[in-house]
């Protein structure tokens, strides 16, 4: 594939890589605008390759996964630091705003809220088959866990959220 | 788990799609933040012919003014003279012929004669 092939693959599914890297991202919108850059200029420069062993799609989402797991590193490496920063240093507030909240529906909230009650494995792979309508298969190979591996965190995620949500009579 | 659930979840899970794509940032303006301005290949090779044609001109002035200069060039560098007529300073000291090279007192000298002495 050639640059201007690939550029024109990667804003096909450039919806769908802005919703996996917001939930890579837990959520946080700079973050994930900052993975999806980086996921960007690595395709785009060549820097990352594909191995010719799975789908474009699936892919792109291991590259946005990996890139997002590097910048989460680096956050919880920089929130060390701010804890053990002299009294006085107040770390900046990443949880959503007010505003950001009232935006999007009440039952999206609420989803968002159950699943990150959630393991991240069961979250991710909940993700990947409900959000972005994947095989467990397709899951598996992006979050680079066996397919039996894949299977159970989808059936015990699935039911630990379906007892959430029914616990909050949604 | 019943199926009434998972339609649910299913339901949630499209709705938070459509909420996510609706805040999408333009594809565009993801990639030109990321990566760096580049120049159209076209223009990049009349640039590069318009610097060689710079460099021949370069050389070719050069080379115009080197010759030039080398073939107006009438400032001897030394003056020529006749090897033949040329004396030493110090070729007195060997005129034997008027001069006795016998010792001599050591109270004179040969210069005396010289001095109109």
């Amino acid at each position: 594939m050639n640059r201007s092939s690939v550029e024109r693959e990667l804003e096909r599914l450039h919806g769908e890589s802005w919703g996996w890297a917001l939930a890579c991202a837990g959520r946080d919108r700079d973050l994930a605008e900052e993975v999806l850059q980086t996921a960007y200029v690595r395709i785009l420069s060549g820097a990352a390759k594909p191995s010719g062993r799975s789908s474009f799609r699936t892919w792109v989402f291991g590259v946005i996964r990996l890139i997002a797991l590097e910048e989460l590193r680096k956050a919880r490496r920089m929130s060390r630091r701010i804890d053990d920063a002299p009294a006085g240093f107040e770390p900046a507030d990443t949880a959503a705003a007010p505003d950001d909240v009232a935006e999007r529906s009440e039952r999206a909230a609420v989803l968002e809220a159950a699943l990150r009650r959630l393991s991240e494995r069961q979250r991710e792979i909940l993700h990947l088959v409900f959000y972005h309508g994947m095989t467990i298969e397709e899951a598996a190979g992006i979050m680079k866990i066996g397919i039996g591996s894949a299977r159970t965190h989808y059936d015990r995620g699935k039911k630990a959220l379906g007892e959430l949500l029914a616990r909050l009579d949604v | 788990m019943t199926d009434a659930i998972e339609r649910e979840i299913r339901a949630m899970f499209d709705e938070l799609r459509a909420i996510d794509a609706a805040s999408a940032p333009a594809f565009g303006a993801i990639v030109s933040q990321g990566l760096p301005q580049t120049i159209p290949i076209a223009a990049a090779g009349r640039g590069r012919r318009v610097i060689w044609a710079a460099v021949a001109a370069g050389a070719i002035i050069a080379a115009a003014v080197f010759a030039l200069r080398s073939g107006h060039d009438t400032q001897p560098a030394v003056a020529s003279t006749d090897i033949s007529q040329w004396t030493a300073p110090t070729d007195i000291l060997l005129d034997l012929s008027r001069e006795s090279i016998a010792p001599r007192d050591f109270n004179t000298s040969v210069l005396d004669s010289f001095k109109g002495n």
